[in-house]
């Protein structure tokens, strides 16, 4: 999520100023996705720029995060079509701990044992602490939040199970051999017919 | 810190001539007094019979147990079972309520076999089940009952007789998520006002993700211990946005 679309919800339900801006984002979030004032007032002149957001700014009161901004008619269909675009998650195929897996799995300093349980012990403990944190908040009257937290609590489990599944198949995951690189025919391909 | 349970070579195997199932080798482990620990480990790694030897209801083949010092391997089945009954309190993964007997009843049972009065074992057991939040519900039989609200009578049957320990064998296994969070949390907040002990098998990382220590087992041998901190601090944050 990016600030210039939590501007334009914002904006959507209500005219504000970039001050009540950055306490509502926080309000909204309750995390340390930590919005710094100077980034909303950056964001919002960009905004205004491509006639995203306008400003009406109360007679004489001209001091910029005074300044009272609305959405435009094209902000508007700029969220809209923020909202209906589906998120695509990104995949882990590329991330370092499988790379580390794969490549213990023919040879290195330590075994595939000891990355699978060095990676499980930090799952763990991240998990450990969104469970501590989650103890504390409130399912009625921050609702959103533990929410958010389900989502990162669904995700560790899910990436612990992966490391179940990998230690329960480690023994024929050894057995693995990457495919020979094929040899590439040199020179320019032959046509087979002309 | 003190230890409550002490193992030393713990073993325990099954059959004879030549068909010999190790389901432990040789265990060594310490669990000092007020650790809330998850046993975790694929099936058939040993960890419900850990639990089992630990918890008095079964004997090694090999090895010793010792719970407060007190050596489990010197108790007959009359001692093993008075030390049980006094020390520690199980939770299983179904209930193992008695379906004829009340929610109080229940409670109440293993002060009644320990030789209290009837009226002051309903009584006790009255107090448990509020503790639990089940107050309301102590004429309803088990079946009358929810899952999760059978696992909290049974968990007040585990806290009755003011256990030292508490083992539970896949005490959320039966339930859902939610009601799982619930049970661990009562199971949580019944070690850490008493100061007691909680052990826990367990194959549900969520469950385990509470405890402050997980030991893996794997055919029947301890191949990770995992102890967990627990800052004060509650964690920096789940997530970080990017900028802009």
């Amino acid at each position: 999520m990016s600030v210039k679309y939590a501007i334009l919800a914002l904006l959507y339900q209500r005219q504000m100023h970039g001050y009540e801006l950055g306490k509502q984002l926080a309000l909204a979030l309750k995390t340390d996705w930590d919005v710094k004032p100077g980034q909303i007032a950056s964001t919002l002149a960009r905004l205004e720029q491509a006639e995203l957001v306008e400003p009406h700014s109360a007679a004489g009161d001209a001091a910029p995060d005074r300044k009272i901004y609305h959405l435009t008619e094209k902000g508007v269909e700029e969220l809209r079509l923020w909202y209906l675009t589906a998120e695509v998650r990104e995949y882990r195929s590329g991330d370092a701990f499988y790379l580390k897996l794969v490549f213990s799995l023919t040879g290195g300093p330590v075994t595939p044992e000891q990355v699978l349980r060095t990676q499980r012990r930090r799952l763990y403990q991240e998990l450990h602490d969104i469970m501590a944190l989650r103890r504390q908040v409130d399912a009625d009257s921050e609702l959103p939040l533990l929410l958010l937290l389900e989502t990162v609590i669904l995700h560790l489990e899910a990436d612990l199970r992966w490391i179940e599944m990998c230690e329960g198949r480690l023994d024929d995951l050894k057995r693995y051999r990457p495919p020979k690189p094929q040899r590439q025919p040199r020179g320019r391909p032959k046509r087979d017919s002309e | 810190m003190s230890s409550i349970v002490r193992v030393e070579a713990l073993s325990k195997h099954y059959g004879s001539n030549g068909v010999r199932l190790e389901v432990l080798k040789g265990i060594d482990l310490n669990i000092e007094e007020g650790e809330f620990v998850a046993v975790m480990g694929p099936s058939g790694s040993g960890k419900s019979t850990l639990l089992h030897l630990i918890g008095g209801l079964d004997r090694p083949s090999g090895g010793r147990v010792w719970i407060k010092d007190r050596a489990l391997n010197d108790l007959d089945d009359k001692g093993l079972s008075q030390l049980r009954r006094q020390q520690i309190g199980f939770v299983f993964q179904f209930f193992n309520l008695l379906a004829v007997l009340s929610a109080r009843e229940n409670v109440a049972m293993p002060l009644i076999l320990d030789g209290v009065k009837r009226a002051a074992a309903l009584q006790r057991a009255e107090g448990a089940l509020e503790a639990v939040g089940l107050a309301d519900r102590k004429d309803h039989r088990p079946a009358e009952l929810s899952g999760g609200q059978q696992q909290r009578v049974a968990i007040a049957r585990a806290l009755v007789i003011k256990p030292a320990l508490i083992m539970g064998d896949e005490p959320t296994g039966a339930l859902d998520t939610r009601t799982g969070d619930e049970v661990v949390n009562l199971l949580r907040q019944s070690i850490s006002q008493e100061r007691r002990t909680l052990v826990v098998v367990t194959h549900d990382a969520r469950v385990a993700a509470h405890a402050d220590r997980i030991i893996y087992l794997k055919d029947g041998e301890i191949v990770d211990d995992n102890r967990l901190n627990s800052g004060e601090r509650p964690l920096a944050a789940p997530v970080s946005g990017e900028a802009s």
